[in-house]
């Protein structure tokens, strides 16, 4: 029976993966940063990696949705830069209109471009990877046409309170609208996953679209609107990352839909569909904020940052994916003892009765 | 009968032919400048290193993985090679030198992919961020170059051309071959010979369909991975002596970004995302058609981010004419299979 217990409570551990890897990340940077003297878990500094998390996580949760229904959407980036930059101009400090027509018009326009990924992936049988990665080009491309090598520069104050504003403030930990935003981002569509037969859905036709298809789940409808939120969840991070840069400019997050992808692995995400935690992807984006401010504090030279954070990033998966492994395994072997134990009583019952 | 292995045959070309034929053929007809022999010249030496990386990038498809460090590689393995020259190391040890790190690096790849078993999209992505940083790191982010010497002997020899035929007296009348182009092509042969005639084809195929049943039927799949991804680090690494050959110094950042050209090449010639199929010459020639495109859009003065709109849109439509042509030849299949059983 102890040894029962002890596996169960294993089985536990190992499934929170990406707290461990957090833990460790932050103990490993509070460690080298004090050998140097420097105090690196300080509460504003955790406000910091916080903060710049909560933008990393709504391009995550973006990203961990089209990997649950085990496709990809390397065209975040671009759009977010596409969006952004076609209706800039509504957002510039001096232009006369309301800031919420632009505001309604990137979301529109992410919904638009997310059906035509959909509708390639679905309707014309294109892998996602390869129907995203030509939208990311067309994307790209089309923003570099329109604005060419210009930037919008000096955006509406108001409008900006969503990237740089400032709630309470508790004994130097900032709570940020950013924070809040990602915060409420994260419960709707954990309360999506987890409490809706949509939710449902989109674990089912992650895991085996066949089957989801022949019990009576409309599939392509189903991945059509999981890419059109994908892309809205893009050109919503699109509108924040400008907000904090104060500027719109065609070469916006370039590399936003790998990082997306990273710390939805990190966050214990599977390529393959059909399994993941949404939680899990404030953990992936807090882990791969707190090695870049790490390594910032520590003053390492830029290229050495890549080298620390590609080999970080291979780390940090496989160590997720070994312990998700274990997990299985354990939690199979608790399935399999039970089944024995419960035989065995049946067995004993039936001799009492015998009896 | 003779018609009937004609049309065999014609199946059997990869589907990037097709795409290739029509973008050069509009290429030469609407673009002036296009179908010169000068333009031919510089279309080919520019578009070796991309027919290197797609046939390598076809092989890890074909067997279900992807190497997104190809990219990294090249710059990598292109510093160190330069910056062995500019030491004044021997050409030869310096381009040995280059190609054995390309292949260790490889070889690192098939490891953590095998062994750690992190899915390859990762694993690669964070390598090509670890060769990039070797590659910023030793050269400092600054341009490489060297001195003449009687070291860079075999490197001049390289660049210099083999064969030059005189349309007319104009550049653009000059059709010349180098040595580059040539190292190419039988670099490009022996793959494909090897491809063709030894077990390595069937067994990639094997491995891409189904990992467990080419295992099970003893196929080494780990020897086989790891080998496949030191093989593609093996070409990048001769990919990035082609470049800094080419431009006679080079740029740390120069491979930034042939990964994912070389996944368009690969999957425009046939490849599949999934594993199991696909071709090397279709990634050859989707190369090919790239830079098809490339060139003659520049030549007509075309801006470069119109060119990356264009190449979206040609990925679609090369995806989707690759699917009309593959349900055609099921359907030709099947119809004479139901001809065969009725006789």
């Amino acid at each position: 029976m102890q040894d029962m217990q002890r596996k169960r409570i294993t089985a536990r551990l190992c499934g929170l993966s990406t707290v461990i890897i957090m833990i460790f990340v932050l103990t490993l940077f509070t460690i080298i940063n004090g050998a140097k003297g420097i105090n690196f878990l300080t509460p504003s500094n955790v406000s910091t990696i916080m903060n710049q998390a909560s933008f990393l996580v709504i391009v995550g949760i973006g990203q961990a949705i089209v990997i649950l229904v085990g496709g990809i959407n390397l065209s975040m980036g671009a759009v977010m830069a596409f969006t952004t930059v076609l209706c800039g101009g509504m957002l510039l400090k001096d232009s006369n209109t309301n800031v919420m027509i632009p505001v309604l018009l990137i979301l529109a326009m992410g919904a638009v471009i997310g059906f035509l990924n959909g509708v390639m992936v679905t309707k014309l049988n294109i892998p996602p990877f390869i129907a995203t990665f030509a939208m990311m080009y067309v994307c790209r491309g089309l923003a570099w046409v329109y604005l060419r090598n210009r930037v919008l520069y000096s955006l509406d104050e108001g409008f900006r309170k969503i990237a740089t504003g400032r709630l309470v403030s508790i004994g130097g930990f900032t709570v940020t609208v950013p924070m809040v935003i990602a915060a409420t981002a994260l419960l709707v569509f954990y309360l999506i996953l987890r409490r809706t037969t949509l939710g449902r859905k989109i674990y089912f036709t992650g895991a085996n679209p066949t089957a989801a298809g022949f019990s009576g789940i409309n599939t392509e409808r189903l991945t059509i609107l999981i890419y059109i939120l994908s892309s809205v969840m893009a050109a919503f991070a699109g509108l924040m990352y400008v907000a904090r840069l104060n500027s719109a400019e065609p070469g916006l997050a370039g590399k936003a839909h790998f990082e997306a992808i990273t710390i939805s692995l990190i966050g214990g995400f599977s390529m393959a569909g059909g399994y993941g935690n949404i939680w899990g992807i404030a953990g992936g984006a807090v882990v791969v904020y707190t090695i870049q401010a790490g390594m910032n504090s520590l003053q390492l030279p830029s290229e050495l940052q890549t080298l620390v954070n590609g080999a970080l990033i291979i780390i940090a998966v496989f160590v997720n994916q070994f312990l998700m492994n274990k997990k299985m395994e354990i939690e199979n072997d608790l399935c399999e003892e039970l089944t024995v134990q419960k035989a065995k009583k049946k067995a004993d019952k039936g001799m009492e009765g015998k009896g | 009968m003779t018609k009937k292995k004609i049309n065999i045959r014609f199946n059997n070309l990869p589907n990037s032919t097709y795409v290739f034929i029509v973008a050069f053929v509009l290429a030469s007809v609407i673009v002036p400048n296009f179908f010169t022999p000068g333009n031919i010249t510089t279309m080919l030496t520019q578009a070796c290193v991309m027919m290197i990386l797609s046939t390598a990038m076809s092989m890890c498809l074909m067997m279900g993985c992807i190497d997104l460090s190809l990219g990294g590689m090249v710059s990598m393995t292109g510093v160190i090679i330069a910056i062995l020259l500019r030491n004044g190391v021997h050409a030869g040890l310096a381009i040995l030198a280059g190609i054995v790190s390309g292949t260790v690096f490889g070889m690192f790849n098939g490891f953590v992919v095998t062994k750690m078993k992190v899915p390859p999209f990762i694993a690669t992505f964070g390598a090509s961020g670890i060769a990039q940083s070797i590659a910023n790191t030793l050269s400092n982010e600054r341009t490489i170059s060297w001195e003449q010497g009687s070291h860079v002997k075999l490197v001049n020899l390289l660049g210099s051309n083999i064969l030059t035929v005189y349309f007319g007296p104009r550049p653009a009348q000059i059709l010349s071959i180098s040595a580059l182009l040539l190292i190419t092509v039988i670099i490009l042969a022996i793959v494909l010979v090897l491809f063709k005639k030894t077990t390595l084809g069937s067994n990639l195929y094997a491995l891409g369909a189904n990992e467990e049943t080419a295992r099970l039927s003893g196929i080494d799949n780990v020897k086989w991975k790891i080998g496949i991804y030191a093989l593609s680090g093996f070409l990048a690494s001769l990919a990035g002596m082609i470049v800094m050959i080419r431009t006679n110094s080079l740029q740390p950042t120069v491979g930034d970004g042939l990964e994912f050209q070389a996944v368009v090449a690969a999957v425009l010639g046939g490849n599949s995302m999934k594993g199991g199929k696909g071709s090397v010459p279709g990634a050859i020639l989707g190369a090919l058609t790239l830079y098809t495109v490339r060139n003659a859009m520049s030549l007509w003065g075309i801006d470069t981010s119109v060119v990356m709109v264009v190449i979206g849109c040609i990925l679609v439509f090369g995806m989707v004419l690759n699917q009309v042509v593959n349900t055609l030849a099921e359907k030709k299949k099947l119809y004479r299979r139901a001809e065969g059983k009725e006789a």
